[in-house]
């Protein structure tokens, strides 16, 4: 199998061996063995077996740092995803974390096996079954219970972006039928996959006709405004992420926030932010956020020495290949947060969390620092800024 | 052993290169292996669970310890049940997965039974009761993908006996083909 048209389209023909890919990946700075510059120069000596057969091909996090760093602009990111979905072809494949059960759960939504996932709703927040916006839950209700064993609950996010969304005025629709959107297939080079659940979503969207999806996963947002609009052209409705429907509803004084529940006691809760690559490389957005953090009254915002477009990835992605190099990244990113003084990581993407609390989850836990996604703390201010403070929801 | 070998045993500590190209030849190789092993797992989940049109497929993981010899003696003694039911052995119950459940139920198993040791009988100690976690994981997952829960059984056994077997074999396959059968779009 040829690669000539990856080297077209990524651009791999302007290398000049420069090796800042190299120097910038976070995986080649624990693990020798994997070179992006390598990678490229084995693609254009092009022997493509060799590229195929390589398990470090399967390191790579896709988390674009060498792609946005590259100065001749050769899409490093583009030709991982282009080389995994023909190595599949060719027979080769990653290993699977958490023993392939997030894979099967993929693959079970892509043969059309209907999903009841919507389990986590409660009485009090409003839904609506046809309207205007969509909320777009993703793989949430899968990793409550995939992640029982480091005690980590992520429907929590879920409630709390309702439960924000009611309080500035939205009832979201929710559909318990929904599909993980694609995500992981689509980066692990399963194309087939990725279009299926993407069809399938698309048909439950239009079906609820919706004119604005909301997300608060980055790589459901990402997935959504760049590889759906890629494959099907035109979705037809609008891709917006929570923060930037929060952002506007803060500043008309629709929403308001007030101090978080964990600032109460002190006179300022420092925070620091872990940008998500999907949303900061990708999508180029890492001032929303920021801006919504700094509204908090009594939350600090510290940040870390690398952050926006320089942040580390989370370490692990895709659900393939985690091994001790991607726990070395991770414990050395916690630390980066530690030493900002933070008490709190707030994180912009719920895997992020997951893979953060995951290495925080040691028995000797050499480094305390708390961790809680965006939407939840969010939700905490503006729960207490809204006069209806003392019902905390999960 | 082979002559071959010998020289080799004996060039050992020559140089660091050589043993260490060695070792990761030896590692590959292992790792080939493992990957086999795991492709045919998956391999042979989905070929079992192939069905005809109508048939109520249900896949019984069984421990290799008193399930699977139970299944075993039920075969000696003669005792009859469906030809619906395909048994995988497992090394031990503790090996299950959710995901190897879940797969069996995409390559179109309408039940799933796990048959285990008694926990205070289990040949690894805690294979048994690792079992019971990951049925209960299994359980919840296949609820929220729309299969529901009850499609999934957990059963131990205490003895080589092949009748509490064979019922509650039975009993499962009755049980699960009168359940509504779960959505799957197209």
């Amino acid at each position: 199998m040829s690669l000539e048209r990856e080297v077209k389209e990524t651009k791999a023909y302007n290398c000049v061996e420069c090796g800042i890919c190299t120097a910038s990946c976070p995986v080649s700075r624990v693990n020798p063995d994997f070179s992006p510059r390598l990678m490229v120069e084995k693609l254009l000596l092009g022997s493509g077996m060799e590229i195929f057969s390589d398990r470090e091909l399967w390191s790579c996090l896709t988390c674009r740092t060498c792609s946005v760093r590259c100065p001749s602009q050769v899409d490093y990111n583009e030709f991982t995803r282009a080389a995994r979905v023909k190595a599949r072809k060719a027979g080769f494949e990653g290993v699977d974390t958490h023993a392939g059960v997030l894979r099967s759960i993929m693959e079970l939504q892509a043969k059309g096996f209907r999903p009841k996932a919507a389990t986590w709703l409660d009485g009090g927040l409003k839904t609506a079954k046809q309207g205007h916006d969509f909320y777009f839950v993703g793989c949430l209700p899968y990793f409550d219970v995939v992640f029982t064993n480091i005690e980590l609950k992520s429907t929590s996010i879920a409630r709390s972006a309702v439960r924000l969304m009611n309080l500035a005025g939205i009832r979201p629709v929710v559909s318990e039928n929904e599909r993980c959107c694609g995500h992981d297939f689509y980066w692990s080079g399963n194309h087939e996959g990725f279009e299926k659940l993407a069809a399938f979503n698309l048909k439950l969207i239009s079906g609820s006709k919706a004119k604005r999806v909301i997300l608060t996963c980055p790589e459901g947002y990402h997935m959504f405004s760049e590889a759906y609009k890629a494959r099907f052209g035109k979705l037809g409705f609008e891709v917006v992420h929570l923060t930037d429907v929060l952002l506007e509803k803060v500043k008309k004084g629709k929403l308001k926030l007030g101090r978080p529940s964990s600032a109460l006691a002190e006179e300022t809760l420092k925070v620091t932010l872990q940008d998500a690559c999907r949303m900061g490389r990708m999508m180029g957005k890492t001032e929303e956020m920021r801006e919504l953090l700094r509204l908090i009254p009594g939350v600090e915002l510290v940040e870390m020495p690398r952050n926006r477009a320089d942040a580390v990835c989370c370490g692990s992605s895709e659900w393939v290949s985690c091994t001790l190099c991607n726990k070395q990244i991770q414990l050395e990113r916690l630390a980066e947060s530690r030493d900002t003084g933070a008490k709190l990581l707030v994180t912009a993407c719920p895997k992020c969390r997951i893979h953060l609390t995951c290495a925080l989850y040691d028995k000797d836990r050499p480094i305390k620092i708390d961790i809680e996604d965006i939407t939840s703390l969010l939700m905490d201010a503006a729960e207490n800024g809204s006069g209806k403070g003392g019902k905390r929801r999960a | 052993m082979s002559p071959k070998k010998k020289t080799s045993r004996r060039t050992r500590g020559a140089t660091a290169t050589a043993t260490r190209k060695r070792r990761m030849n030896k590692a590959s190789r292992k790792k080939t292996a493992k990957r086999a092993a795991r492709a045919s797992t998956k391999e042979t989940v989905r070929s079992a669970a192939k069905k005809p049109k109508g048939a109520t497929r249900i896949i019984v993981f069984a421990c290799s310890w008193y399930p699977s010899i139970a299944a075993d003696n039920a075969g000696v003694v003669g005792l009859e049940y469906s030809a619906d039911v395909r048994i995988l052995t497992l090394a031990c119950a503790g090996r299950l997965t959710p995901s190897l459940v879940l797969d069996a139920f995409g390559a179109g198993a309408a039940g799933v039974l796990v048959a285990a040791c008694k926990p205070e009988l289990c040949h690894h100690v805690n294979g048994s009761s690792i079992c019971e976690r990951t049925v209960a994981e299994t359980r919840e997952l296949a609820e929220l993908l729309g299969i529901g829960a009850e499609r999934v059984l957990l059963e131990t056994f205490d003895s080589e006996k092949g009748e509490p077997f064979v019922e509650s074999v039975e009993s499962f396959r009755k049980r699960v083909g009168k359940l509504k059968p779960f959505v799957v779009e197209q």
